[in-house]
């Protein structure tokens, strides 16, 4: 590959990102071009060392914040004609409903990921704290002498607390990786919304 | 290495590498390689983070017909340096932790 393939692809790759950053980063890739050419490789062996575009896009994209990506693919839009504008128009009573469902499911899902984990802690603390009741009206239940009763409420209190605990590693793992899965979504949004363009 | 301790790790070794006397792009990465692996491509992050939480400055100067990115460390990159020293002191009482047994067995080792 020589050099203007690989700032083509990177131009690609980073169309998204505000003007100037592209620039920079162009800026800096030549320079370092240049240096591995000073010290004796040739252009195509420079550009190589470099490693693909593909993993350097993911690398710079994760440090801009997802408002500015959004930001700059509207303010990137052309003009809109005449007739567009009173399409928008007309068909606002369409196109609303439709975006403020779609933007309540995106809501929805979001909320849907984290119930169960909720739900989940919630059982936890409960056990835990019906647990530790039990236990303590046991010791009460023995004190006053009524021994069966004393029992049940020990073994049930143990039961309970021994409940909990996988439980609660459970509802942990969930957090973990609810989580992550949220992290690649936002990645997963983050390259769709620079990849659909071409370089301007 | 774990990827967030790198990070971190790295971010002070650029700020080291450019401690003493600006430097460039290409010298910086050739000045940290033999300690840790990085590339160019991992560098430019770390310069765009380290630029934007002003810990160092850049400048252009011409070389051999071309302009030249230098970087110049600032008084909060200096800083970060120092903040690093008393997290290593810190890493160094969770490594004995870590490996309280094993270091117990070579000091009772070099005893015997």
């Amino acid at each position: 590959m020589n050099r203007q393939t690989f700032f083509y692809e990177l131009r690609k790759g980073l169309s998204g990102i505000p003007s100037s950053d592209v620039e920079k980063t162009i800026d800096y890739y030549n320079e370092i071009i240049d240096d591995r050419i000073e010290e004796g490789l040739s252009e195509s062996e420079a550009v190589a060392t470099i490693g693909p575009v593909d993993q350097i896009v993911p690398q710079i994209l994760a440090d801009v914040p997802l408002p500015q990506l959004v930001r700059e693919r509207l303010s990137r839009k052309r003009k809109l004609s005449g007739w567009e504008i009173a399409l928008l128009i007309l068909g606002f009573p369409l196109w609303f409903p439709l975006l403020l469902t779609a933007g309540i499911l995106c809501l929805t899902f979001y909320i849907l990921l984290w119930v169960p984990i909720i739900t989940l802690y919630a059982v936890v603390i409960s056990f835990f704290v019906s647990g530790i009741a039990s236990v303590v009206f046991s010791v009460i239940s023995f004190v006053t002498g009524d021994r069966t009763q004393g029992l049940l409420w020990l073994g049930s209190g143990l039961l309970l607390i021994g409940l909990a605990i996988p439980l609660l590693l459970i509802a942990n793992k969930l957090t973990v990786l609810v989580a992550r899965l949220l992290k690649k979504a936002l990645h997963g949004l983050k390259t769709r919304l620079t990849r659909r363009r071409n370089p301007s | 290495m774990d990827i967030q301790m790198k990070r971190g790790l790295l971010d002070v070794c650029v700020l080291a590498a450019i401690k003493e006397h600006d430097s460039y792009g290409y010298q910086i990465v050739k000045d940290i390689k033999p300690y840790v692996d990085i590339s160019e491509s991992t560098l430019y992050p770390i310069l765009r983070r380290l630029e934007a939480t002003n810990q160092l400055q850049v400048y252009s100067t011409e070389h051999s017909g071309r302009l030249r990115k230098y970087y110049h460390i600032t008084p909060l990159g200096l800083q970060r340096i120092e903040e690093f020293r008393s997290d290593w002191r810190e890493l160094q009482s969770i490594y004995g932790y870590i490996f309280r047994e094993e270091l117990n067995h070579e000091q009772t080792d070099i005893l015997l």
